[in-house]
């Protein structure tokens, strides 16, 4: 989960961080500004921000009170600020880059510093340095990597970097970067900015954590992707739901496992099919979670074809599952009159088959049934025949 | 001979009690598996399918030779399963447990390299010889239907394509050698190229098969381990998840690891690096099967 630039600041500050002196607006809040300069920033997840008009600088009390309510009702890249923060402004001497996240080239966390930090950091030359977990990241560590950067301030700023990895480990991070750190006319070190995402896997250690849910591009969640999320919240078994992804396509889509969803949705829209969403359900989850997650895929209005599809299970149940799949059927408000194809292998596939036979021609449902003799992207095309 | 696990590979699994161990056990057992023992702690002195269960990997070994173990333990015990045989230097851990934290799965990774043992996984479905042994749940109880002996190799980061593929080269009569699910979270403990390596030196193998996806550089690595000329058998690969590339930044879908971030993790840069060291390009999975064919002659 990506964490707003106030809610990463107030976690670098518990961690020794100095952070800008500022307040969290929220719509609705009556703000009285108590000096005449500042910074107003929207919170959003998206990148690119300040380009894009996010942040505004105001130079009496009267404007900051303008900016607030222009930048609350503005949106980034389609994204409406969740609230606005005003802070101090700052005076800036040097802007460094500081940042720690996980690397696949290394297979380890590494520390990514620039001593030219700010915008356009992408465009810039940045150290990159591993940190081996299997030892102790020490104060001396932290001052060599930054004199190989060629930070100018390389011994004060290790502190810096050390209280960073703390905050790192501590909070379970996949990013922790800080992007100013800024070093003001007055000497002080602070976080102009912070980026970072927390390690959703973690989240059951991390109880203090009170973040409302989100998605990681900071859209809102649709009706679907909440009720969709909350059938693997209810319920650990197998995952059923935290993956669904809504769109504005007409084919319904319920997949298994991970890479044979990519590679069924990717061959769907080379055929030219347009999904009404992605999901995918895996780990063997029980019947009652496919049968919730069916019934909130196939209550998306405008379906023209439902498409349940996946490779050769190891070890997920297709009788169990696809017996949940069939129960969502009997029980959704609309009987479902458009095309379902379903492709599907594993065990207990042929008790699987037996069911599905009868009680579609039992309830008049009409489904197409391959097993793993018909390549799965095959039936991409099958669905979208028989959907148009 | 076969890479990571033959017909001799002595086997332990920790979390053996739990459902998802117990089924693994029994389906190992099935396959001709020398399990030899198993660990859930305070559990010891139990039997899971006739197999001895212990209260530590200390103790499984003080009567056992182990060659490999297979954790499927839930994953906020996973590291404390994984460190365990790390300290008792068991040459090959096979993770199974999905969802691991990242941090819990980079220290055992630092702490496996230091100690000169192999990682495969987490989120592993296994890893399959067929007609020799398995580890953990390729294939579930009937391996048979997609697995026969042959001489492709298939690496996959996803244990449902790992089968789909195998099926795939199965009907069109090229058996595999190994099959090694390595799991499609961001960190691993064993990526394509450095399984290259044991293939390369694997007799039986003619031919390596991969499936690999948007996310990470693990296949920019492998075309540039191929590129280098360190891996002289052919190499057909198919990369999924084009349409995850067009969601937003960050987004991951089906797997923890397949996200894009920033440049990195594009399906089509990765095409274009393999197909650049001389790697074949399948389209679709199906054509994975008849591209190893024509380089085979």
């Amino acid at each position: 989960m990506k964490l707003y630039e106030f809610e990463g600041k107030r976690l670098l500050a518990r961690h020794g961080i100095q952070v800008p002196t500022g307040i969290v607006v929220k719509a609705g809040d009556d703000h009285t500004p108590e000096h005449d300069i500042a910074v107003v920033k929207a919170q959003v997840l998206c990148g690119g921000r300040g380009k894009a008009g996010g942040i505004k600088v105001a130079n009496s009390k009267k404007q900051i009170k303008e900016h607030i309510t222009a930048l609350q009702d503005i949106a980034i890249k389609g994204e409406k600020p969740s609230c606005i923060l005003v802070e101090e402004k700052l005076e800036i001497k040097k802007e460094y880059y500081l940042s720690i996240a996980y690397d696949t080239r290394h297979r380890t966390p590494v520390v990514i510093a620039s001593a030219q930090g700010g915008v356009d950091i992408g465009d810039k030359e940045v150290l990159i340095e591993p940190i081996d977990l299997a030892e102790e990241f020490t104060k001396e560590k932290a001052t060599d990597i930054l004199r190989k950067a060629d930070f100018d301030d390389a011994e004060k700023i290790s502190t810096i970097l050390l209280h960073l990895y703390h905050c790192f480990t501590t909070n379970d991070c996949r990013v922790a970067e800080i992007n100013p750190l800024i070093k003001t006319r007055d000497g002080r070190l602070i976080a102009a900015d912070a980026k970072i995402v927390v390690d959703d896997d973690a989240q059951n250690r991390h109880p203090e954590f009170d973040f409302p849910p989100r998605s990681a591009s900071g859209r809102k969640l649709t009706p679907y992707e909440l009720a969709a999320k909350q059938i693997d919240a209810n319920d650990h078994r197998g995952t059923a739901g935290g993956s669904f992804y809504d769109l504005d396509g007409d084919i319904a889509i319920l997949a298994s496992g991970g890479g044979a969803s990519l590679t069924c949705v990717d061959a769907l829209m080379g055929y030219g099919g347009k999904p009404a969403n992605y999901v995918e359900y895996s780990g063997n989850p029980p019947r009652e979670k496919v049968k919730q997650l069916a019934k909130v895929t196939l209550s998306k209005p405008n379906i023209k074809g439902c498409w349940v599809v996946g490779g050769t299970a190891n070890f997920t149940d297709i009788y169990e599952t696809l017996g949940g799949f069939m129960d969502a059927l009997d029980e959704l408000k609309e009987k479902p009159t458009y095309p379902i194809v379903i492709r599907r292998a594993g065990p207990r596939d042929a008790e699987a088959f037996e069911m599905i036979k009868k009680r579609a021609a039992m309830r008049g449902y009409d489904i197409t049934l391959f097993s793993n003799d018909v390549p799965m992207t095959v039936t991409a095309k099958t669905v979208l025949e028989k959907a148009r | 001979m076969s890479i990571l696990v033959d017909e001799n590979t002595q086997v332990l699994i920790q979390g053996i009690t739990g459902s998802e161990g117990s089924k693994a056990c029994k389906n190992m057992l099935a396959y001709g598996t020398r399990v030899v023992a198993g660990v859930t702690p305070k559990k010891g002195g139990q039997r899971v399918e006739g197999v001895p269960v212990y209260d530590s990997v200390r103790d499984a070994k003080k009567n056992h030779d182990a060659d490999a173990t297979v954790i499927c333990v839930p994953a906020m015990f996973a590291k404390e399963a994984i460190m365990e045989a790390i300290e008792n230097r068991i040459p090959l851990i096979n993770v199974l447990t999905e969802h691991i934290p990242i941090h819990d799965t980079a220290v055992c990774l630092a702490h496996a390299r230091k100690a000169g043992v192999r990682i495969v996984g987490p989120s592993s479905v296994g890893i399959i010889s067929p007609g020799k042994a398995k580890l953990g749940s390729i294939g579930g109880s009937g391996p048979d239907r997609a697995f026969i002996k042959g001489p492709i190799g298939v690496i996959s980061k996803s244990g449902g394509m790992a089968s789909e593929i195998s099926l795939i080269l199965t009907r069109a009569g090229l058996g595999q050698s190994t099959v090694v699910g390595i799991g499609g979270d961001v960190l691993i403990g064993t990526i394509y190229h450095e399984l290259l390596e044991l293939f390369e030196d694997d007799p039986e193998t003619k031919g390596v098969v991969i499936y690999g996806e948007l996310g990470g550089t693990y296949e920019e690595q492998l075309a540039e381990f191929v590129k280098a000329g360190r891996f002289t058998k052919p190499v057909a690969a198919f990369i999924g998840g084009d349409f995850a590339s067009t969601l937003p930044e960050g987004v991951a879908l089906g797997h923890a690891g397949a996200l894009i971030e920033g440049n990195v993790g594009h399906p089509r840069a990765k095409r274009e690096a393999l197909k650049e060291a001389g790697v074949m390009i399948a389209s679709v999975p199906g054509e994975l099967a008849d591209l190893m064919k024509n380089a085979l002659g």
